[in-house]
This record gives structure tokens, C-alpha cells and sequence, in this order.
């Protein structure tokens, strides 16, 4: 048995030695895991490992080389670059695809747009009932991602304005928990990829001009630019690899590898 | 009687027979998944703990030359009087070696430095950070001073080989005994990006135990941010120091206008000096800012600190024992400038610096060493221009280049009667884990 065992451990390590590694963030890494085991059928002869952990851990694992392609739901940092170049290392930088972000609610709730200072005044706290924005005489439980998360910088610099979260949201570790929560909770509000998007809960239409007009999330919506909660989703890589990690990312960038972001249910570049 | 015998033996024949079966179906029906399962969290179990232990250090071998044998020099050292007109050394500058331990909220540290003058305890402290809110700390043992930018910034970041003069003069180990707290606000608070620390410590410069049980006071406000786009960060402080030690002598000369009009000393021959404390007051103010554009990363940074420090007749370093000479008191005050300049995206750093220390804000020139007035070699202002280059090799390697120009202001004092030929070449490589 033990000798069984330290085969296995042996046949693992061979294989992640020669392999291409990506490492990074937990939006990316669906698409990401998708795109390695189309690249990998049509290029048996490359082996490709996907691992999450977050946006810096990614980036972090760049700086000590124990990954070939960083994935960032968020631009690189301005400390991690300078770490980068204190390690001698130069970086590059691909957008993959776009990932619109849904405000989502109970289906319950009769509430089915809202404009960005609306939203702005739920997840600081200063708007607290439903009633307040149209809707039942009903408290509003607000729900996050952790503060360590990129989606969660994301909607604090584009929706919220850079203002600060209220302290009675509630921090959520993962989007299959908000998903959840607010499946089950009549007043409940939060944020998610529109990959995440699941019938229990319902995504609301969101106005960027004070009321004008309101937009519903959607793949249409996101790729023509007319909803306005979207961000660029990464990978990074060293000028020094290029070479060896091309191949993958002209595949992710290709019309194969991006009709394979919009079935995973991000939002593919402009063509 | 054969047949109850029979009877017995087969009995005890099948109850063994059940017992035996059954002890080898409990061993043939354990899953070699769960066997695996259960060594891999072991494994897990084991490595975690490992894992709690972190060893990193940097190693920094260099080689060095200085204009003329002999003369004393704050780049890692005065150099030792040799015959030859142009001196030069090959030393090992640090040695760092630094095991940090870490458990849930609590952290555990030594830091030694290992070099050709021995093993040196640089740190050994614990740290406690509060489980809640991850806002407070409290760090107590011997640890580093918190003052300013550079004083806080590991040696192995520094584009400089040597930090400026004034802080090597007034912090000469960067360290010492005490307690500090910092309270850091977090990504959801308003105030995220502001920090203080506040310490206090025994004031012996950490090289020895407490010699007169006064304490000093340190604190340092501090606040970073980087704009929305990742292509500027910048940083501004403000630090406080508050402290002194007691004057063992009875003796200690004040900055005075003298009866001539000269600037100088006043000698204060009471006896109720005595005693007394000899106040260390300095006052800081920082500020950094780090560029990404299109020639590269620029970094310029800025610091000034003034106040009072007591000291002797040739030397305004902070002491770590308790004193017995004569005191003087001084105003002095002293700053830095940085320029630093990543070429592109390539492995080169190139970095200019200025630095200036006077001892003595009172007396200036062709004042020191005037006669009566009591001014001695440590008034002597130096500014200090110096110019380097950086060649990143990888992830653990770095090779530094780096020239001082030291300057003194020329006074009536022997040997200071113009500027002394101490300018320094430096040539470090870096390796760091």
C-alpha cells in the first residue's frame, strides 16, 4: 500500500512538473478549466493544471514563478508590480473575456430595477427598507463577496463609487453562497457574475443615468456595452515565457476559445 | 465422555473459527480510498504544522574602496588604516537569518545577523494581533525602531547600500527593547490605508539592557493609497520621538550665543545636572510616490527630521550604555531625497541620492573649532551625493553598484580644515530567500 502510494505521489508530481500552470482567480478559473480541456483534446501532448485561490494569490505565484499564467478578475496591482520587478521579471497583460455583473434578489421581492445611487445607498447602509425604493415595507439584508475577493473591489470602485461597504453587510466566502442566501431570504440583495446567475434568484435591471433608462444583465446587453456593470477578466504571464504559454492563450482568444466563454456564461471580446 | 469431549472441542473450535473470521472481514473490508483519504490528511495535518514555521533571510557579500586609508565612514563601517593610498575591503555587510513562527493570531520571531564579526541578535520579539476586527497589535521584545520611511524598510528592499547618515547616527542599531502597538485600519473601513504605531521602548539603542530605567516614546502616523488605474502610489508620515537618558556626568554644555556674539557652548556646571535627563525630541515628516508610465516605474521619495540630541564633544551617536563624559546638547536636523528609476521592464534600476546630517543647526563653517566657543568634530555638517545602478538577475539575486560622494563643511577643526577624501565605492551582490 505504501509503496502504491508513493507511486501515485510520484506519477502526480511528473505530470505537474512538465505541465502548464494556471493559478488565480476563483471567477476566471470556470472559464479557464474549460478552455484547458478543449486545448488539451485537440493538443494531446500538452497538459494543462487550473488551480483558483484568488486573484492574489495568482499574481503572487507569478512573482515566485510557481505559475506560468496568472488569472485576475482585477488589474494588476501597483505593489505586485513593483515585486515583479524587483524580481527581474516583466510581465504581460491579456483581457480573455468579460464578466457582467448581476444585482441580483429574491424572486419574491417586487423590486425590479434600480438606479446606481439606489444601490450605492443599499450597500452603504443609508437606504435600509424596500419601501424606500418602491418596494415592501421589508428590512434589506445585504450580501457580499469577502473583502479579499476582486469582484468585491470591483463593484466597490464601479458601483459604490469607492464609498465603503456598511458595516451590516454580511461577507460571503464564495458566489454559490449568495446565490443561496438571497434564494432564501425575501429582502435579500447582493452581486454575482452573470455566469452564477441561477433561476432561484432574480436579476435586477440597473440605471447608470439617474432613472433614464435601465438595463437588464444579459449576454446581449453586456457585449454591445449597454449594461454597465462589466469588467475584464486577465491573465498574466512573463515576457520570459511567452513562448511556451502562447499557444493556449491564442486559443482562449480564438473564435473556438471564445464561443467557449459564452457557453460558460461570460462575455466574449468584441470581434 | 469422547463424546461431550467432542462436543466441547468442536464448540471451542467454531467459536474460534467465528472470531478469526470475523477479525479478518473487519481487516479485508477497509476501503483503500479511505487508507488513502487518511494518509493524505495526515500528510495534510503534517504540513501544516510545517508550515507554521518560515525560514527567509538575505546574504550581503560586497566589496568596497574608499579614497583614503584610514578615514571613518558610515558605509558599513570606518575603514581601518592601512599603508596603501586607496583602501579597500571585502566584507560580509548582513547575514540575515529569520524564523518566524505563526500560530492563528500570535507570531513568533527571531532575526540574527551572521557575519565575519559574529552572530548578532537583531530581533526577537512576539507579535499579537487582535482576532476580531485584525485592526490591533502588540508586538513586545526587541525590535525594530518606528521612525520615518527608511528606517522601517528592510536593507534587502533599500535601493541603497547604506540607509542616510542621520538615521544611522541617531538609530544605530534600529533597534531596541520595548512594547509597540499599531493599529492598522482594514479594506472595509473608511480609513483604510492609515496606520499607527506607537512604542515604547528602553531607549539603549537595543544593544544592551535598560542603564537608567527612563523610557522613550516613539510613534509614526501613516497613510498610503494608489489610484484607481494601478499607476500611482504614493505615501505621506508623520513620526514623533520623545525620549533621553540620564546625564550620569554633572557636567554637560548647552548651544549658546556667547558673550563675543560667537555662537557655541555654554558650560552649566550644576551640580544638579546630575542625573538629569538629556532629552532626544525628533520630529519627522515623510512622503513617497511610485509612478508607472511609460519609461518605467519612477519612485521619489523625501524625508526630514529635526529635534534635539544629546551627545559628546566628537560624536552626536545615539549611546547604549550609560554615559559619563561630558554632555552636549544639540539641534540638529537632517533629510534624505530619492530618485529611483526602473529602466523599462528590463532588470536595470538605476537610483540618485542626496542626504544631509548636521549635527549642529547652531554653528555652521569656519564657527566650528573657533576658539571658546566649545564646538568639537561632532558639529561637522556632511551631505552626501550618491549614484547606482541595479542589476535584477532573478527571483533571489541582485548585483548593486553604488558610489558615495561625502562631503563635510570646512572648518577651523584639525583634519576638517576642508572636505576629507572619504567618497566610497560599493559593489554588493544580494541573495535573498
Amino acid at each position: 500500500m505504501k509503496t502504491n502510494l508513493l507511486l501515485l505521489a510520484f506519477a502526480l508530481s511528473t505530470t505537474v512538473g512538465f505541465a502548464q500552470k494556471l493559478k488565480g482567480s476563483d471567477t476566471v478559473l470556470p472559464l479557464a478549466q474549460k478552455e484547458a480541456e478543449s486545448y488539451m483534446k485537440s493538443n494531446k501532448a500538452n497538459k494543462i493544471i487550473v488551480t483558483g485561490g484568488g486573484s492574489g494569490v495568482g499574481l503572487a505565484a507569478l512573482v515566485d514563478g510557481t505559475t506560468d499564467i496568472a488569472m485576475s478578475s482585477r488589474k494588476i496591482k501597483m505593489s505586485e508590480k513593483i515585486k515583479l520587478q524587483d524580481a527581474g521579471k516583466a510581465s504581460k497583460e491579456t483581457v480573455v473575456a468579460y464578466d457582467a455583473l448581476a444585482v441580483i434578489v429574491n424572486p419574491a421581492n417586487k423590486v425590479s430595477q434600480l438606479t446606481r445611487e439606489q444601490l450605492e445607498g443599499i450597500f452603504t447602509g443609508k437606504i435600509k427598507n424596500w419601501k424606500e425604493v418602491g418596494g415592501d415595507d421589508l428590512q434589506i439584508v445585504v450580501y457580499s463577496r469577502e473583502s479579499s475577493s476582486g469582484t468585491y473591489e470591483f463593484f466597490k470602485e464601479h458601483v459604490l463609487k469607492n464609498k465603503n461597504y456598511a458595516s451590516s453587510v454580511l461577507s460571503m466566502p464564495a458566489t454559490g453562497a449568495i446565490v443561496q442566501s438571497i434564494s432564501q431570504t425575501k429582502g435579500a440583495i447582493g452581486y454575482v457574475g452573470l455566469a452564477y446567475m441561477e433561476k432561484e434568484v432574480k436579476a435586477l435591471k440597473v440605471s447608470y443615468d439617474k432613472g433614464k433608462t435601465y438595463v437588464a444583465p444579459s449576454m446581449a446587453t453586456a457585449k454591445d456595452k449597454s449594461y454597465p456593470i462589466v469588467r475584464p477578466l486577465y491573465f498574466y504571464y512573463l515576457t520570459t515565457t511567452e513562448k511556451s504559454v502562447k499557444p493556449f492563450i491564442d486559443f482562449c482568444l480564438s473564435p473556438e476559445g471564445q464561443k467557449i466563454v459564452e457557453q460558460v456564461g461570460y462575455v466574449p471580446l468584441a470581434k | 465422555m469422547n463424546f461431550k469431549r467432542n462436543v466441547i472441542l468442536t464448540a471451542v473450535g467454531a467459536v474460534l473459527l467465528l472470531a478469526n473470521t470475523g477479525l479478518k472481514a473487519q481487516e479485508a473490508t477497509e476501503n483503500p480510498l479511505d487508507t488513502l483519504a487518511r494518509s493524505l490528511q495526515n500528510m495534510a495535518d503534517d504540513l501544516n504544522k510545517l508550515k507554521r514555521l518560515k525560514i527567509t533571510g538575505y546574504l550581503q557579500p560586497q566589496y568596497q574602496y574608499i579614497d583614503s586609508a584610514g578615514a571613518p565612514s558610515v558605509a558599513g563601517g570606518d575603514f581601518i588604516n592601512g599603508t596603501s593610498k586607496y583602501y579597500s575591503r571585502v566584507m560580509m555587510r548582513r547575514g540575515r537569518f529569520k524564523f518566524t513562527y505563526d500560530y492563528q493570531n500570535v507570531r513568533l520571531m527571531i532575526n540574527t545577523d551572521v557575519t565575519e564579526k559574529g552572530l548578532f541578535m537583531r530581533e526577537t520579539y512576539i507579535k499579537v494581533t487582535d482576532k476580531w476586527l485584525k485592526m490591533f497589535s502588540v508586538t513586545a521584545g526587541l525590535l525594530q525602531d518606528q521612525f520615518g520611511f527608511e528606517l522601517t524598510q528592510s536593507s534587502s528592499e533599500r535601493e541603497t547600500p547604506e540607509r542616510a547618515r542621520y538615521n544611522q547616527t541617531l538609530f544605530p542599531t534600529e533597534r531596541d527593547l520595548g512594547i509597540f502597538g499599531t493599529l492598522e485600519f482594514p479594506k472595509t473601513s473608511a480609513l483604510n490605508g492609515l496606520k499607527l504605531d506607537v512604542a515604547v521602548m528602553n531607549g539603549s539603542a537595543g544593544v544592551a539592557s535598560e542603564f537608567d530605567s527612563h523610557k522613550d516614546f516613539t510613534g509614526r502616523l501613516q497613510y498610503k493609497k494608489t489610484t484607481k488605474n494601478e499607476k500611482v502610489e504614493f505615501g505621506v508620515g508623520a513620526s514623533y520621538y520623545y525620549g533621553g537618558y540620564r546625564i550620569g556626568s554633572n557636567k554637560d554644555f548647552k548651544p549658546a550665543t556667547l558673550a563675543n556674539g560667537d555662537n557655541g557652548f555654554e558650560f552649566a556646571p550644576d551640580t544638579a545636572n546630575y542625573n538629569r535627563v538629556a532629552r532626544r525630541i525628533y520630529m519627522g515628516a515623510d512622503a513617497q510616490i511610485s509612478i508607472d508610465w511609460k519609461i518605467g516605474i519612477t519612485t521619489l521619495r523625501a524625508e526630514y527630521i529635526m529635534g534635539e540630541q544629546p551627545g559628546t564633544s566628537s560624536s552626536t551617536r545615539s549611546i547604549g550604555s550609560a554615559p559619563t563624559s561630558t554632555i552636549y546638547h544639540r539641534n540638529f536636523d537632517g533629510a534624505y531625497f530619492y530618485l529611483i528609476q526602473n529602466i523599462g521592464q528590463s532588470k536595470f534600476q538605476v537610483v540618485a541620492k542626496y542626504d544631509w546630517y548636521d549635527p549642529n543647526t547652531k554653528v555652521s563653517g569656519k564657527e566650528i573649532g573657533k576658539a571658546g566657543t566649545n564646538t568639537k568634530v561632532g558639529d561637522i555638517r556632511f551631505d552626501t551625493y550618491g549614484f547606482g545602478v541595479t542589476y535584477r538577475m532573478n527571483t533571489y539575486v541582485k548585483i548593486i553598484g553604488y558610489y558615495d560622494v561625502v562631503q563635510n563643511e570646512s572648518t577651523l577643526i584639525t583634519g576638517y580644515a576642508k572636505d576629507i577624501t572619504d567618497n566610497v565605492f560599493t559593489l554588493r551582490m544580494q541573495f535573498k530567500f
